[in-house]
């Protein structure tokens, strides 16, 4: 179980540099989750994949409520912000979020099992914390769900390939966002290989994803994404 | 060191072993429907993501670590891997079709072999950072659901539902269901895996709802 801290900044554990590292990791993903919202509000398409999304809301409920940041408290505000903003991204994906599927039978259930998801995730995340399987401040389930997270990024792209319902800042923000993020956990959590190993599988789907985005874009592999876009249908 | 016990009944009771060994029966069973149908019809009806998830978890439990169910589990354990070997093989040889795209099948095969490592390697790390019971259920757990979420999108997206077996559909979720009674008997107090436990049950009598409500599509 994750200890309380009443610090706002946990400086007795966790040296301030990398305090601060660990906080210009989650702007990242403030920016990339602005950019978000931006995108899907001017394309009426929301880019990040349904199941990532009901993953995110039920983390940030998790340790942003329930469980307090080793990190300390600023950390766990900080969470919160990330919750808030994702509300803002379920609302999204309820309103357009059946795009991201083409058959119609998949559309008709979207709505429903997006609420499953979310409470499965919920429960899921509050017991892996409770059995004490993740780190005080969430990098562990935190990890899990970016891994699948950027593997349905790459495949979003490839079968949904119309390039002007991604964006480029999201590509790059999230990937930063996590690597440094990465950075703080190589330092912080040495003797969890595990976690390490998501971390790299992670990046490297980020920047399978960063390498697909430009392919698509320069032509390179724009034939591939309409060739999964007509596999598909 | 005394000799690893054929049943570990001084560990677990005889009802619980019982659960497991006749989930893991069915789930024998089922994998032999799935290679009934490659043979037959060329058609491999577990999702990709999942055949690379279960190999990576048959491989990490039956080779390289190993399960204190006894030696008969441990050999059960091997059985599920063997068996999914051909299942490999087959998705290497013929998941290619449910693509349809020339363009994408270039990097199936790829993406296969890459996914059975990155698997293999994360799960094989889970195991040895102590976050897995000593049967694998957790990190078997964690797959199969992956795989019961699977199934429900594949099955909608595949033009022909004929090939898909209603024989795996069932053993399926009788093994689940089975294995998921030794983890209320054996792990009562590990809510994480009965939460997965849970959630994998609820995924699995839906695909077999839509199974028979849905195989066959309804007349225009």
């Amino acid at each position: 179980m994750p200890v309380a801290t009443t610090e706002w900044f946990n400086t007795s554990q966790y040296p301030a540099t990398l305090l601060i590292l660990f906080g210009v990791g989650c702007f990242g993903w403030v920016v990339a989750y602005v950019a978000i919202v931006r995108n899907a509000l001017r394309n009426r398409f929301l880019e990040i994949p349904a199941g990532a999304v009901v993953a995110n809301i039920a983390w940030e409920f998790v340790w942003g409520f329930l469980y307090p940041n080793e990190l300390g408290r600023f950390f766990s505000w900080g969470y919160r912000v990330w919750f808030f903003f994702d509300l803002a991204i379920v609302y999204l994906l309820f309103r357009w979020g059946a795009r991201q599927v083409e058959l119609p039978e998949l559309k008709a259930i979207f709505r429903p099992a997006c609420v499953f998801g979310i409470a499965a995730w919920a429960v899921g995340i509050y017991f892996f914390v409770g059995e004490g399987y993740d780190t005080g401040y969430g990098a562990i389930s935190g990890y899990i769900l970016n891994t699948m997270m950027s593997a349905l990024y790459v495949v979003i792209i490839l079968r949904h390939g119309q390039l002007h319902d991604f964006s480029l800042l999201v590509a790059w923000s999230k990937m930063l966002g996590t690597a440094l993020l990465t950075v703080f956990n190589f330092i912080v959590q040495p003797h969890n290989p595990y976690l390490l190993f998501l971390c790299l599988l992670t990046l490297a789907l980020d920047l399978l994803y960063i390498g697909l985005f430009y392919g698509v874009r320069s032509g390179r592999a724009a034939d591939l994404a309409a060739a999964t876009r007509e596999g598909a249908r | 060191m005394s000799p690893e016990p054929l049943v570990n009944t001084a560990e677990y009771s005889t009802p619980a072993l019982l659960f497991f060994a006749a989930g893991g029966l069915a789930w024998a069973l089922a994998y032999m429907g799935v290679l009934r149908e490659i043979v037959r019809r060329k058609f491999v009806e577990i999702p990709a993501t999942a055949v690379a998830g279960n190999i990576a978890w048959e491989f990490t439990w039956g080779i390289v670590h190993r399960t204190d169910l006894g030696a008969l589990f441990v050999w059960g354990y091997r059985t599920w891997f063997l068996l999914d070997v051909f299942i490999v093989w087959g998705l290497l040889r013929y998941g290619v079709r449910h693509l349809a795209t020339p363009r994408l099948r270039d990097y199936f095969r790829l993406a296969v072999v890459l996914a059975i490592l990155a698997f293999t390697a994360t799960l094989y790390l889970l195991v040895r950072q102590g976050y897995d019971t000593s049967t694998g259920l957790v990190s078997g757990y964690m797959v199969t659901l992956m795989m019961s979420a699977l199934y429900i999108p594949q099955f909608f997206r595949e033009r022909d539902r004929a090939p898909y077996s209603p024989f795996v559909a069932w053993c399926k979720l009788l093994g689940n269901g089975l294995v998921i009674g030794f983890c209320v008997l054996v792990y009562p107090e590990n809510r994480f895996l009965l939460t997965l436990c849970a959630v994998t049950l609820v995924l699995d009598v839906y695909y077999v709802y839509l199974f028979h409500t849905r195989r066959v599509p309804k007349a225009a």
